[in-house]
């Protein structure tokens, strides 16, 4: 395969690919760009470029998996520092020899870059106990448009001077700039850690469990919601409880100190006292399971053709009320899954697309009249563009805009990802 | 004539209780808890996002810069409104406006005494975790503007960790809203930009807070040790041994000796420095752990650790820390205190240099500060009366954040740059930082209305402006009711 076909974005290919391996060579690449007037759309592993819509213009490819060094890591600071081409699973390895960890689990975290991590701003389910990458982020290098480098934040745990630069970048799908390094703090790994798997006839049924998980001083480290759809995908795989008349499943991942990982699980199991099935999952399982958990729902990059992904913002307690909506169409077998604790759903639906544009549609309308966001995470353009790519536009948006327009001049950076930036 | 019209225009909005404009009154208004002054033109006191936005408009049409000031307990000169201009006072708007026991959500009103959020959500378990000392007068509004701190920030993350969506108001008087109750709003992250920007953004009028579950147990270990480097190293391996208690905070010998003069609260005179280590969460084995991190200490020579579970204790042991600030007039008339920050493992190389910075300049200078996030907050001891003892102290700060930043860290770990460290910001930003913070700021506030001449390198305009708003300050004020300023009255804002 040619080079720039692994670039390919719905159907369109840049003029040139860069693959720089400092930050020196990043905004060099952008300033060059910035002579001829080129669209730039920066890479990490590729695993979520289908977030966001399709670029509108794409000339340079500027692939930064050549900046995957570790520049500082301070152990007894529990802090480190690294370009931004580095993949999480990578870094995640070598912390692993200091008891260490960076506690992301995104969706593909085994193909997922920081930068990209970082520009997408997803999370998975340890966000439920260590906050999103948003949280463990302490400092940035970033290349603006024009090539000029810039710094936000530091590498102590605790920063209050200037305006939080880190926050603005991420999430930001890459529109504000080019993000070439970054320090996070760290988290040592748990003492000890279990999981249960609980099933449920119904979601109201798991709710009392999902609740008490949120409000558990142990803070569990993740609460994942599963349809039984979703629940079959992982025992595709694993060995995993079987339960035939299950509509939910609920995985409840403890860590701490021995005794306060019981705890939890015996607090666990006296919540879900409508399930159906209550199980200690064997060791060996855990930790496939929690790999391939956070990409459950998530359709891959590209997105298969009759298919449709969609994330929900919604409060924990209006889950029972979700998961109705989310299968309120038999047309459509839906996989869903949600942080239990935090109120983000994913779903993922499949089959002909004015159905699956029915069915977003009008999960879209429930989710803004229960006062919550909705985003499409994956599928056709034609998809995006007729539903929105995310709803409810409010007037904040003229103030991103404002600050896209000082950054980005001349809209170069990922231009058309956000629709208006 | 402009003053007189203005004035009206405020009074139609607020009434005779809600504006203040006489010297007298607006005396009580110029500072915060910092070392700078300035003295507004007006303060006006609403009691609801409407009303602000009133303010707001009012101050646009006659050019007056606008501050916001909650309970004027900053420590960094963000809310002394040096440029004079619209003073807008948030504590009026206290109302909490909702808790939400369920999601664990709180809306509040900006002017809510930071505390009243957590004594509001007791009753369900649950409580707001950011925890600055001044907790029990500092308004929300104000921890948002700061993106305050506090010692329990070890475990939990400081205010923009807790702080979910607001309801802002812009320079030009219109409301937006951004994030909200959900997590993960699309776009880009309005509010973590706009908490810790210091007022120079917007007017935050409410915000949705996070909750969280009170531990169920906390167990209080105070480490005692001949030398600070002792501690500090103590500090350090308690961080690499991958355990992170809630709160880790050290204090001198300087300090210790001033704080058990005033509050009695056991700790020994004559020790070096002393630890106060909080570990919660559930009480499975909880205690073990204690004694696990009480091992660590005595490996570092501490010559004795206490182990408080019984709260009166745990109360009296915390007392000290919470009463250090106060209890330095003790020592001195006035004190200075910094707030840099350094990696962890630099703690004890610092505070050595901090004691030689000390020496050199011949103060006096204790040390009060949060040690597991590698927080320090040098008490520089002087009399503001004396002008040398000032220049000096000041100098000094200046000296310790350079040495904080050399050591890999920053100048400002919780108290906000304002006017205080404002020339220091060089010092860590390149000239193209703060020109993209520059354009940020004009993305929200191209007028350079809000909070002016705060955060950033201060220009010749701001220095002047200043100059000749001080040289006013410091004539007598008469104590009587003047009428209404005339028209021949100097716009005291140009």
């Amino acid at each position: 395969m040619d080079l720039i076909d692994r670039y390919r974005l719905n159907g369109s290919v840049p003029r040139a690919v860069r693959q720089p391996q400092t930050a020196e060579e990043v905004a060099e690449a952008l300033r060059e760009a910035a002579r001829s007037g080129w669209a730039v759309v920066p890479w990490g592993s590729g695993a979520h470029q289908s977030i966001g819509y399709a670029p509108a213009r794409y000339d340079l490819a500027l692939d930064l998996t050549r900046l995957s060094r570790v520049l500082r890591h301070r152990p007894a600071n529990l802090t480190i520092r690294v370009e931004a081409g580095i993949r999480l699973a990578d870094l995640n390895a070598m912390l692993a020899e200091h008891d260490q960890w960076l506690p992301l689990d995104p969706p593909f975290g085994d193909q997922a870059t920081i930068g990209g991590i970082l520009a997408t701003g997803l999370s998975g389910p340890l966000r439920a106990r260590y906050g999103s990458a948003r949280d463990l982020l302490i400092g940035l290098r970033v290349a603006l448009a024009d090539g000029t480098l810039i710094q936000g934040g530091g590498e102590v745990v605790k920063n209050v001077a200037g305006y939080d630069l880190p926050k603005l970048f991420h999430g930001a799908l890459g529109t504000l700039g080019v993000i070439v390094e970054a320090s996070f703090k760290l988290w040592p790994r748990p003492k000890a850690e279990a999981t249960w798997a609980f099933s449920f006839s119904r979601a109201e049924d798991a709710l009392p469990l999902t609740l008490s998980m949120l409000r558990h001083p142990g803070f569990p480290l993740a609460v994942e919601v599963l349809n039984a759809r979703a629940w079959e995908t992982l025992r595709g795989t694993l060995e995993l409880p079987e339960d035939p008349g299950a509509r939910i499943w609920v995985v409840v991942r403890a860590g701490g100190w021995p005794a306060q990982v019981e705890r939890i699980g015996r607090d666990a199991v006296a919540a879900a006292s409508e399930a159906r099935g209550k199980d200690r999952l064997p060791e060996e399982t855990t930790s496939a399971l929690w790999a391939r958990m956070a990409s459950v729902a998530i359709l891959p990059t590209p997105a298969p053709t009759e298919a449709l992904g969609v994330r929900l913002g919604l409060l924990p307690s209006q889950l029972t009320a979700c998961a109705a909506a989310l299968e309120s169409t038999e047309e459509i077998p839906v996989i869903w899954r949600a942080h239990g604790t935090l109120g983000l759903i994913y779903a993922e639906g499949r089959g002909p697309m004015e159905t699956l544009l029915r069915w977003a549609g009008e999960l879209r309308s429930f989710t803004l009249a229960q006062g919550g966001h909705f985003t499409i995470l994956g599928g056709l353009e034609s998809a995006k563009r007729t539903l929105g790519l995310w709803a409810p536009l409010r007037p904040e948006v003229e103030v991103m805009r404002r600050i896209k327009a000082q950054l980005d001049p001349e809209g170069r950076l990922n231009p058309g990802r956000l629709g208006w930036a | 004539m402009k003053r007189a019209q203005a004035l009206q225009e405020l009074l139609e909005v607020f009434g005779p209780r809600g504006v203040l404009w006489e010297d007298h009154h607006l005396l009580l208004y110029e500072y915060d808890a910092s070392i700078d002054k300035g003295r507004p033109d007006f303060v006006v006191l609403p009691t609801s996002t409407e009303e602000v936005v009133a303010a707001v408009r009012i101050a646009n049409r006659y050019g007056l810069p606008v501050v916001v000031r909650g309970a004027g307990t900053g420590l960094s000169g963000g809310a002394v409104a040096d440029q004079g201009g619209l003073m807008i006072v948030t504590t009026r708007m206290r109302r909490i406006l909702e808790i939400d026991p369920v999601n664990l959500r709180a809306v509040v009103q900006p002017g809510v005494v930071n505390i009243a959020v957590s004594q509001a959500a007791a009753a369900h378990g649950l409580y707001f975790a950011p925890d600055p000392s001044s907790q029990k007068a500092c308004t929300i509004g104000g921890n948002i503007a700061e993106n305050s701190g506090g010692p329990h920030c070890l475990a939990y993350g400081v205010t923009t960790n807790h702080v979910l969506g607001l309801e802002v108001v812009l320079p030009d008087g219109e409301v937006i809203e951004v994030g909200g109750a959900a997590c993960d709003w699309p776009g880009y992250d309005l509010t973590g930009l706009i908490v810790g920007s210091e007022g120079t953004l917007g007017i935050v009028t409410k915000a949705v807070l996070r909750l969280m579950p009170m531990p169920e147990a906390v167990v209080t270990l105070l480490a005692v040790f001949d030398t600070v480097d002792q501690a500090s190293e103590a500090v350090s391996a308690i961080i690499a041994d991958g355990t992170i208690p809630g709160a880790i905070e050290m204090m001198d010998q300087t300090a210790i000796q001033a704080v058990e003069s005033a509050k009695r609260c056991g700790y020994p005179m004559d020790a070096g420095a002393v630890l106060l280590i909080d570990v919660e969460g559930l009480p499975e084995g909880l205690e073990d752990l204690a004694r696990h991190i009480a091992r660590i200490c005595e490996h570092f020579d501490a010559r004795e650790v206490r182990i408080a579970t019984d709260p009166a204790e745990r109360e009296r042991l915390w007392s000290g820390r919470k009463g250090a600030f106060g209890a330095m007039g003790r020592l001195a008339p006035s004190y200075l205190v910094q707030d840099g920050v350094v990696p962890r493992d630099q703690l004890p190389r610092v505070l050595r240099q901090i004691q030689e910075i000390g020496r050199r300049y011949g103060l006096t200078i204790a040390n009060v500060f949060h040690a597991g996030d590698g927080n320090l907050h040098p008490l520089i001891l002087f009399d503001e009366r004396d002008p040398e003892l000032t220049r000096r102290a000041v100098e000094a700060g200046a000296e310790i954040i350079r040495a904080c930043v050399e050591a890999g860290g920053t100048l400002t770990g919780e108290h906000g740059i304002g006017l205080e460290k404002r020339d220091l910001m060089p010092l860590l930003f390149s000239p193209v930082d703060l020109e993209v913070m520059a354009r940020i700021k004009a993305a929200f506030n191209p007028e350079n209305r809000l909070n002016p001449c705060k955060m950033f390198p201060s220009t010749r305009m701001c220095l002047e402006t200043w100059s000749r708003r001080k040289a006013r300050m410091e004539k007598p004020i008469r104590y009587r009711i003047t009428p209404a300023p005339t028209d021949a009255e100097e716009e005291l804002w140009i």
